[in-house]
């Protein structure tokens, strides 16, 4: 396992949105399907001005109120988004790094990934501090995908939120990664895609659900297993906030009460490869974390990567 | 191939398991959005079904499947 690790997160979640039972009526949809199966009553919109980098930027602000400006010293900086600044071209860690005045000595690059992003550039980053000998790294999740969602279409209108996060990793970790799953269905790719005629997000919901209900549960036993525990040995199973749905589901599948694999998202929406963090980031503040999480995203690819944290300070 | 009480016991069996109701009374031919199953509840249903018979409806909509007589004919057809 790397020594290197969460140390601390910060968020941000934009103040406005779309009241979810008021779009659902739009689409003859009750507000009990919101409440109840989307789980989304309240859906976080950025502002017309700001970009990807501008939420990071927030994230940061965030997490500097807690580790002070120590944290601007980093070695590496990875974005993790599929819906960059402008056109995409100088990459968002770029002008992140622009942003908050980071030194040159910096590394930065992007990660083009959706709802996997969080696990998978956790793995990235922690291997690229040890490899490069470096001490600090920050990982953003940001994906803005109220740009790309056409409110028109009610397969995607009614989930997605806008948030993201900042994760400072180095070697004073609260949580350390252990052993990765990763799954690909890249059969379904077209199941969640943005249209190169349109330009706007279309989603096969069945298709989406089929793969994460069939195929999710499987891969988050394994990967508890990869790790050395048993299922009654992890405290916390914070899962991709796809809908109240999917996560309910889940959990039945998984023969766990729901307090063991929350529902957080219903202030927010689907905020892509954020919901992982914004769940993790009170259990790495508080003084009496879960000793082991068990984290899985799944979406975009189709693909599901399922991961464990465990708790170096219990 | 399997017989149409195997196919509705199935179905009855996954709609108790995805609603957590004890008692489901659907005649073969009762529409399932009658019986107040969302397109949600009705995904999770043929998932059930398909684990339950061994089969793959692969990527059928479930809004084709209306009541257990549709599922009867599915099943049969696969």
């Amino acid at each position: 396992m790397s020594t290197f690790g969460i140390q601390d997160i910060g968020v941000y979640i934009p103040d406005s949105g779309i009241d979810g039972c008021e779009l659902g009526k739009k689409f003859n949809v009750d507000s009990e399907f919101i409440h109840k199966k989307l789980g989304f009553d309240y859906l976080r919109r950025k502002g017309s001005e700001q970009e990807c980098s501008d939420l990071c930027v927030r994230a940061f602000e965030d997490l500097t109120v807690k580790v002070d400006n120590d944290a601007v010293d980093c070695d590496c900086v990875v974005v993790v988004t599929q819906n960059p600044d402008g056109g995409g071209i100088p990459h968002a860690s770029a002008i992140v790094h622009r942003k908050l005045s980071l030194p040159s000595k910096t590394a930065c690059f992007d990660v083009s990934l959706g709802c996997t992003g969080y696990v998978h550039g956790l793995s990235i980053i922690c291997s690229f501090l040890e490899k490069n000998d470096m001490r600090k790294g920050l990982l953003f999740t940001s994906d803005p995908y109220s740009r790309v969602i056409d409110l028109e279409d009610r397969n995607s209108a009614m989930l997605f939120g806008d948030a993201a996060s900042c994760t400072l990793i180095s070697e004073q970790a609260v949580y350390c990664q252990g052993k990765t799953d990763y799954l690909m269905g890249s059969q379904y790719s077209q199941a969640i895609q943005v249209s190169s005629e349109t330009g706007s997000l279309k989603m096969h919901g069945n298709q989406v659900f089929r793969f994460v209900a069939k195929e999710v549960p499987k891969q988050i036993r394994k990967c508890v297993s990869q790790n050395g525990l048993q299922m009654e040995d992890v405290d916390l199973f914070l899962v991709h906030q796809g809908s109240r749905y999917i996560v309910e589901t889940l959990a039945t599948s998984l023969q766990l009460p729901s307090e063991k694999v929350p529902f957080c998202a219903s202030q927010v929406g689907n905020s892509v490869s954020s919901t992982l963090p914004l769940m993790l980031k009170e259990h790495v503040i508080s003084s009496t974390g879960p000793a082991n999480i068990l984290m899985a995203g799944f979406g975009v690819g189709l693909s599901s990567t399922s991961t464990v944290l465990k708790r170096t300070c219990v | 191939m399997k017989t149409a009480d195997e196919i509705r016991e199935a179905v009855i069996h996954s709609i108790k398991k995805v609603t957590s109701r004890d008692d489901v009374m659907l005649e073969n031919g009762g529409l399932f959005e009658d019986y107040a199953l969302d397109s949600l509840d009705r995904m999770s249903i043929m998932i059930e079904v398909e684990i339950q018979l061994k089969v793959d409806f692969d990527d059928l909509d479930p809004g084709e499947l209306n009541c257990i007589n549709d599922y009867i004919t599915c099943v049969q057809k696969l």
